[in-house]
């Protein structure tokens, strides 16, 4: 099965022109990836969960249901947290140059896939 | 030191111009100041909290330096502006997402906040240095006195001219009772990042809740629970196969921590290790060590119903193996 996952976030690195991808269950274990060499497995998908599940806390707060998509932009990239309905975290790091619209789209054609499979 | 009075006002600004729900500026994960029509408590700490984690990507992607976040669900959307490592604006806004338009306010806005990052540093070090106690009781004092100038900053108009004198009373008494609640329950965050020193946690401790339901029981109950051994049971039994090498002690830890982190959140994978690294540092592993370890673990989760459902769920997982 983790083959199929890996297949959906290969296809998304390649097509999007993204640097690396990982799937994060909601507890923040990895159950997939695609991530540059010297990049931690482990620490990206605990953060992403983590990261994804303050940001649902705020909005809880304020009764406005989940969060669909978080991301991050910093000097040298983006890093997107997208939720894959309530059982997992799509998390894709970006170069700064990476064009954020297409991204975006790469991003839900891959999460719709990865709901069909998590089904 | 005071807040400058221009940071009010650009704070006041951005709030009305874009009609935000939330504003506010914040040094790592500390509020100094916020506009807002929410009283929340939570809203604040979860904010920060967000704010903080986001930084530590920097530990994870090297040089990664953030400039924004952006969030949005169906209804509301979160944007944080980085001035610098240290200073961030937070704006909730409700409705559409509008992430250019946050941006600009929040690009504009920092350009601004920049000029006063020193008294802001100022005024957060001075929040962080004043132990939340001190800070709680100076409010309480301010309290007291029945004046009518205090009274008149917490209620609305129409209940002070139809409040008698004893109602007065009986309203600031309740609110000093909801003060002195919040002081008995901490941020999650201060009982993470501080160590707690024994004797001031009040919580009950793992043999207490376990002995408490064993107690509510009424004696037939209690015959029944011999059907479902108590945890000493359980580790004394397992002990026992470990006598016999069958035992795995890293099956009984994954367990654990599984059952840790779907109780305290995804954040307990790194302090499940961080505890156990530090628990058998100096202890060996034993029945009555992984017992204690367990307690320890369970003191970390705040929320009492969460607590019990660890405990719970950790005694039947150790049934079960």
């Amino acid at each position: 099965m983790a083959v199929k996952y890996y297949d959906v976030l290969e296809n998304l690195v390649r097509d999007a022109g993204a640097e690396g991808a990982v799937l994060v269950s909601v507890d923040g274990l990895a159950i997939a990836s695609v991530l540059p060499a010297g990049v931690d497995e482990d620490r990206v998908a605990a953060m992403g969960a983590a990261i994804l599940s303050l940001g649902e806390r705020v909005t809880a707060e304020l009764n406005k249901g989940q969060l669909e998509q978080l991301y991050i932009k910093g000097s040298t990239g983006y890093v997107i947290f997208t939720g894959v309905k309530d059982i997992a975290v799509l998390g894709v790091l970006a170069p700064t140059e990476a064009r954020l619209g297409l991204l975006l789209m790469e991003i839900q054609r891959a999460v719709k896939k990865l709901e069909s499979e998590l089904e | 030191m005071e807040l400058p009075e221009e940071v009010l006002n650009l704070i006041n600004k951005a709030y009305k111009d874009v009609n935000l729900y939330y504003i506010g500026i914040f040094i790592k994960d500390t509020e100094i100041i916020s506009r807002t029509s929410s009283k929340s408590e939570k809203l604040r700490l979860s904010f920060g909290r967000l704010i903080r984690k986001s930084l530590e990507l920097n530990e994870i992607l090297p040089n990664f330096k953030e400039e924004f976040l952006f969030s949005e669900g169906k209804d509301c959307s979160l944007f944080v502006y980085y001035v610098n490592e240290e200073l961030s604006i937070g704006m909730i806004n409700i409705g559409k997402p509008n992430f250019s338009m946050l941006k600009i306010v929040g690009s504009d806005l920092a350009k601004e906040i920049k000029k006063y990052k020193d008294q802001l540093k100022e005024i957060y070090l001075q929040k962080v240095q004043t132990p939340q106690t001190e800070e709680a009781i100076e409010v309480k004092k301010e309290i007291i006195p029945l004046g009518e100038k205090a009274f008149k900053q917490d209620y609305p108009e129409d209940f002070l001219i139809e409040g008698s004198v004893s109602e007065l009373e009986k309203a600031l008494s309740f609110k000093q009772e909801e003060q002195k609640e919040e002081l008995n329950q901490p941020p999650l965050e201060d009982i993470l990042s501080t160590k707690k020193e024994e004797n001031s946690y009040e919580s009950p401790s793992l043999e207490e809740i376990l002995l408490t339901k064993a107690e509510d029981q009424p004696v037939s109950a209690k015959e029944d629970t011999l059907e479902s051994p108590s945890l000493e049971e359980i580790i004394s039994k397992r002990e026992e196969v470990s006598e016999e090498n069958l035992i795995n002690t890293e099956e009984i830890f994954n367990k654990i921590r599984s059952e840790f982190i779907k109780n305290i959140g995804p954040f307990g994978m790194f302090l499940f290790k961080k505890k156990r690294e530090e628990y058998f540092k100096t202890r060996n592993i034993t029945k009555f060590e992984i017992l204690k370890f367990i307690q320890v673990l369970a003191e970390e989760i705040t929320v009492e119903k969460r607590r019990n459902e660890f405990v719970e769920n950790v005694k039947s997982l150790l049934i079960n193996l």
